[in-house]
């Protein structure tokens, strides 16, 4: 079952998000931060990462950079609100894959996960 | 009509949760911020994110027009973090309007139903001030980068411009194994953030080769000068079925073409695709652009904001909800316990009394005293499970306090201590009216207008101080401002005016006495009736509400120097020791906290004033109430010579309660005697003593307020 | 409310008040308890005789002596309780004696108009004419509620 890292600080969206990962066969692990994103990533070596910008103690970009130091194949995807794109932008340079734009919407978050990890 | 959110309960649960916390956090840092003389970016950063967050989840539920409302908030905090916008009172004005409106539509939530609320008037605010600010040429709803003429040119010829360098990598390609191809790709329409899916597109085929050239070039994708078209000119050793599986995992592309690069487009012309569709007039739903400048957005965040690392410790407690009514139900088992653990000690004094003590009883014994003991210690416990800090309560006070300040135009400078002390719960419910009347009364009559301030010689700036302190048993909420304070002989003129006093009383109350009056009702010293206050609810609810709560309060004031009104509360209100006294053999209660002292007298002390049964205890006059009178109408006075006076204080004034003996003090758990009985002259609830009988709660305050009439 | 009652077979507990018998739902009394120390509350209507200790609770008991303006109401050895939940609240209510429980079916009941003359037919619901007996069904919540209006719209 492909491991999923979802960062968000906003519990409501993690477990929105989560829900929708389960019902459809991935193993989920969350993140409320940046800091904790890096931390988990060590421990758990999740398939792809879903990573927030907007976050407390360190923000997304921040956590793309740490996280590409520790493996440089990590697949990291942004989940972007409009308005982000120089954020997301800079992400991408940094190593993120892709990106989704916020509000979820499920069919998207499924199928740009499924082209990284099957 | 309902909502038809898309979300389940227990997100919604979640959802109304954060939302709570993310309005707390705008509400403390706008406050903040506009107190702040410099701009702090960590704060500003935190207000930004709180309103970013509850855009995104509002609208991953499917709340349109909150989403709406944060969206236009976001704009406007956006240039307010880049600097772009000041902070005016004015704008926190606004922001404090919509949060207002945020708060109306969580409950649109809660009711499941959308109220009558619209938004056109506070998103015009926003709009207003998004757009007066630099670098809002355009406006919200339009997205700067992609220029529709530009997507239409599309249909025009794109052309690869190669430099001498870029045709000479190309003419030594196939040296290298490598073959050039050109690849054309068409973007969905109206496809949002464009720029960002043209560059992950880009980087995504470019690890398929080696990229030669492309049309926009990437330093123009980031500067999101892009149509909805990519050209390029890529070298790879696979052949293009190796593209084309590559651009088919690829999203948002409507149509490509691959061609083998030729001379023919050496020349300069690359071939042409046309969409098939027509691209669309309706404007891309993109919003403003975030700012580039990471670094500091990182520099901001390294600083850490101590808020947001305050808000993860929470996070971290091990913790467990659990229902107020579960809460209560254990308070009134406990009870139930503590009464039996008196029972328990009469019986074992009367198995002392009358029986010889051996082995079993005082195994009996030992057990008792540990089960007193164990059952002291649950009653702590569970005490303190429904301890909330008064933060919860505080919390609104500061946007009050600066709301009031503002209407009045006064300046305060408002300060509160002590947020963490913790009260039962049922007692910070209590409170925060008659908080809410002090407050308000320090404000709008205490705290001098600037300018007088300033003639009288005084810091333009009042000060206003909320704490709350552990004290012992109790708990001390003190408001202090330092404002024109209470002039003792204008409430005497206002006392007399109003007939509550005679001109001779007044003469001869102290200052203290004199001050006291304000807490009667009807009298307001207060010439002109503002907007909020000295609108009916006077001080006299203030004291009662306290009192009901078996609180008290006292206050101190000077001329010119300020006000301090010092509220004492009990840590709880289900269990209070009282002095137990009995009177025609029933048993009363009479709450501890209000008794000076009791004494022993003789009939023949009795003296009269008006009429009044009164005694005097060193030197002080003291009315008498019989209770005997009171509770049971029976005005037969006993001539057994001697009897017992409970002398009861509350702010200040004392009275002595005539009871037929003392029974002993106790803990005792109050209980309401239920609303089919209702409220009681002189009854303020009933308790179960040791032997199950049930004994009536004397309301001292009420006894006080009837013999003072 | 009485017509669905009515419309099956329903359990009442039959008790006296003085000569008379009356009935009440089994559904609405919580338990029947023996007679008790009464804490007198004073300053309150004469039908409130006063507040118990049930089992850690105060609850507020009632004399239908009085509130149905019947003679008598002595207490005795076989005076008892009947504790009833109105709205969530239990209330107690002194009786002189609780007899049986008995099933009574529509058929038997008939209206109260006309039957009694004296009592206030308001509180009824009805009038069963057993082999034996007539029973006076109450309505409790009637009972409790007249000349309390308002008190019991707080408790609602």
């Amino acid at each position: 079952m492909p491991k999923v890292l979802l960062v968000d600080d906003a519990a409501f969206m993690r477990m929105r998000c989560a829900k929708l990962l389960t019902e459809n066969g991935y193993s989920v692990d969350e993140a409320e931060n940046g800091q904790d994103a890096v931390e988990k990533y060590q421990k758990i070596k999740p398939d792809l990462v879903l990573m927030d910008i907007t976050m407390p103690v360190m923000d997304g970009l921040t956590a793309v950079a740490e996280i590409k130091k520790i493996d440089p194949e990590a697949k990291i995807v942004m989940c972007s609100a409009l308005g982000q794109q120089n954020t997301v932008m800079s992400a991408i340079k940094a190593g993120a894959k892709d990106f989704i734009i916020k509000p979820y919407q499920p069919e998207k978050i499924l199928s740009t996960i499924k082209r990284f990890v099957g | 009509m309902g909502l038809n959110l898309d979300a389940s309960p227990e997100e919604l649960k979640v959802f109304l949760e954060e939302a709570d916390e993310h309005f707390q956090t705008l509400e403390e840092d706008l406050i903040r911020l506009e107190k702040e003389e410099e701009f702090n970016e960590d704060l500003m950063q935190e207000i930004f994110r709180a309103s970013h967050t509850l855009k995104g989840s509002s609208a991953t539920i499917g709340h349109n027009r909150m989403a709406q409302l944060t969206h236009g908030m976001e704009n406007v905090l956006d240039k307010l973090r880049k600097k772009q916008l000041t902070v005016t009172s004015d704008l926190v004005d606004i922001m404090f309007e919509c949060l207002d409106c945020l708060k109306v539509l969580r409950d649109e939530i809660l009711n499941d139903e959308e109220s009558d609320l619209e938004l056109g008037d506070i998103l015009g605010k926003l709009g207003s001030v998004h757009d007066a600010a630099p670098g809002s040429d355009s406006p919200t709803t339009t997205q700067p980068a992609p220029d529709k003429t530009s997507g239409k040119q599309t249909e025009a010829k794109i052309s690869i411009d190669l430099s001498w360098e870029e045709r000479d990598t190309l003419a030594n390609a196939s040296e290298r194994g490598l073959k050039p191809y050109v690849i054309q790709l068409l973007f969905d329409v109206e496809l949002e953030m464009l720029a960002v899916r043209t560059f992950v597109t880009l980087m995504a085929l470019n690890e398929t080769g080696e990229m030669l050239k492309s049309n926009p070039s990437a330093d123009e994708i980031e500067r999101e000068q892009v149509t909805d078209t990519l050209v390029m000119l890529i070298l790879m050793k696979d052949d293009e079925a190796k593209i084309r599986e590559v651009i088919s995992t690829l999203p948002n592309i409507a149509q490509y073409e691959i061609q083998p690069f030729n001379d023919n487009v050496t020349q300069g012309e690359a071939p042409v695709i046309q969409r098939v569709e027509k691209v669309g007039e309706a404007e891309a739903e993109c919003d403003e652009a975030e700012s580039g400048d990471r670094n500091k957005i990182n520099e901001a965040k390294n600083k850490a904001p101590t808020a947001a690392k305050n808000n993860n410790a929470k996070k971290a407690n091990r913790t467990v909800r659990v229902d107020v009514e579960l809460l209560d139900s254990l308070m009134n088992l406990v009870g139930e316990l503590v009464i039996d653990r008196t029972r328990l000690f009469q019986i074992l004094g009367n198995l002392e009394a009358n029986y010889e003590m051996d082995e079993v009883s005082q195994d009996l014994g030992r057990t008792s005293v540990h089960i007193a003991r164990v059952t002291t210690q649950l009653q702590e416990q569970i005490m303190k499970a429904r301890m909330l800090p008064v933060e919860n309560l505080f919390n609104k006070f500061p946007r009050m306090v600066r709301d009031l300040s503002q209407k009045a135009g006064k300046e305060v400078d408002f300060v509160m201590t002590g947020q963490e002390t913790e009260l039962d719960r049922s007692i910070i419910e209590e409170i925060g009216d008659p908080l809410i009347h002090l407050l308000r009364n320090a404000v709008d009559h205490g705290i001098e207008p600037p300018d007088q301030r300033v003639a009288k010689g005084k810091p333009r700036i009042g000060q206003l101080k909320l704490q709350a302190s552990h004290e012992e048993n109790h708990i001390i909420i003190t408001i202090k401002d330092d404002g024109r304070g209470i002039d003792p002989e204008v409430v005497k003129k206002s006392g007399v005016k109003k007939g509550m006093i005679t001109e001779e009383q007044a003469k001869r109350l102290t200052d203290k006495e004199a001050i006291n009056l304000i807490f009667m009702s009807g009298l307001s010293t207060v010439a002109k009736v503002s907007d909020v206050s000295g609108r009916g609810v006077g001080m006299d609810v203030v004291r009662n509400n306290i009192e009901k709560i078996n609180g008290a309060t006292e206050i101190d004031s000077a001329v010119d120097k300020g006000t301090e009104f010092k509220i004492k509360l009990p840590l709880t209100l289900a269990i209070i020791r009282a002095l137990l006294v009995s009177i025609d053999k029933s048993v009363y209660a009479i709450p501890l906290s209000s008794v000076t002292e009791t004494i022993r007298m003789q009939q023949d002390q009795i003296e009269y004033v008006n009429n009044q049964e009164v005694i005097v205890v060193r030197g002080k006059v003291l009315p008498l109430v019989r209770l005997k009178k009171v509770f049971r109408n029976s005005y037969d006075i006993e001539d057994r010579g001697k009897l017992f006076v409970v002398v009861v204080n509350l702010a200040g004034q004392q009275v002595g309660l005539v009871v037929d003996s003392l029974v002993g003090e106790q803990e005792i758990v109050i209980k309401t005697l239920g609303k089919y009985i209702g409220d009681v002259q002189g009854i303020s609830g009933a308790t179960i003593l040791g032997d199950g009988n049930v004994a009536l709660i004397v309301d001292v305050s009420n006894l006080i307020k009837k013999a003072a009439s | 409310m009485a017509e669905e009652l009515m419309e099956n077979e329903n359990q009442y507990v039959i008790f006296r008040l003085g000569r008379e018998n009356y009935g009440l739902e089994i559904s609405t009394i919580l338990e029947i308890i023996t007679m008790q120390t009464i804490t007198e509350v004073p300053g309150t209507e004469v039908f409130i005789e006063g507040i118990i200790n049930l089992r850690g609770r105060v609850i507020p008991v009632f004399n239908l002596h009085k509130k149905l303006n019947l003679a008598g109401g002595e207490t005795t050895r076989s005076t008892r309780i009947v504790v009833v939940e109105v709205r969530g609240n239990h209330i107690g209510m002194l009786v002189d004696g609780v007899s049986e429980v008995v099933k009574i079916t529509e058929e038997i009941v008939e209206q109260p108009s006309g039957i009694l003359s004296d009592l206030d037919e308001e509180y009824l619901s009805g009038v069963a004419k057993l082999e034996d007996k007539l029973v006076i069904l109450l309505d409790v919540t009637k009972v409790l509620q007249r000349g309390n209006g308002a008190l019991l719209e707080n408790i609602g």
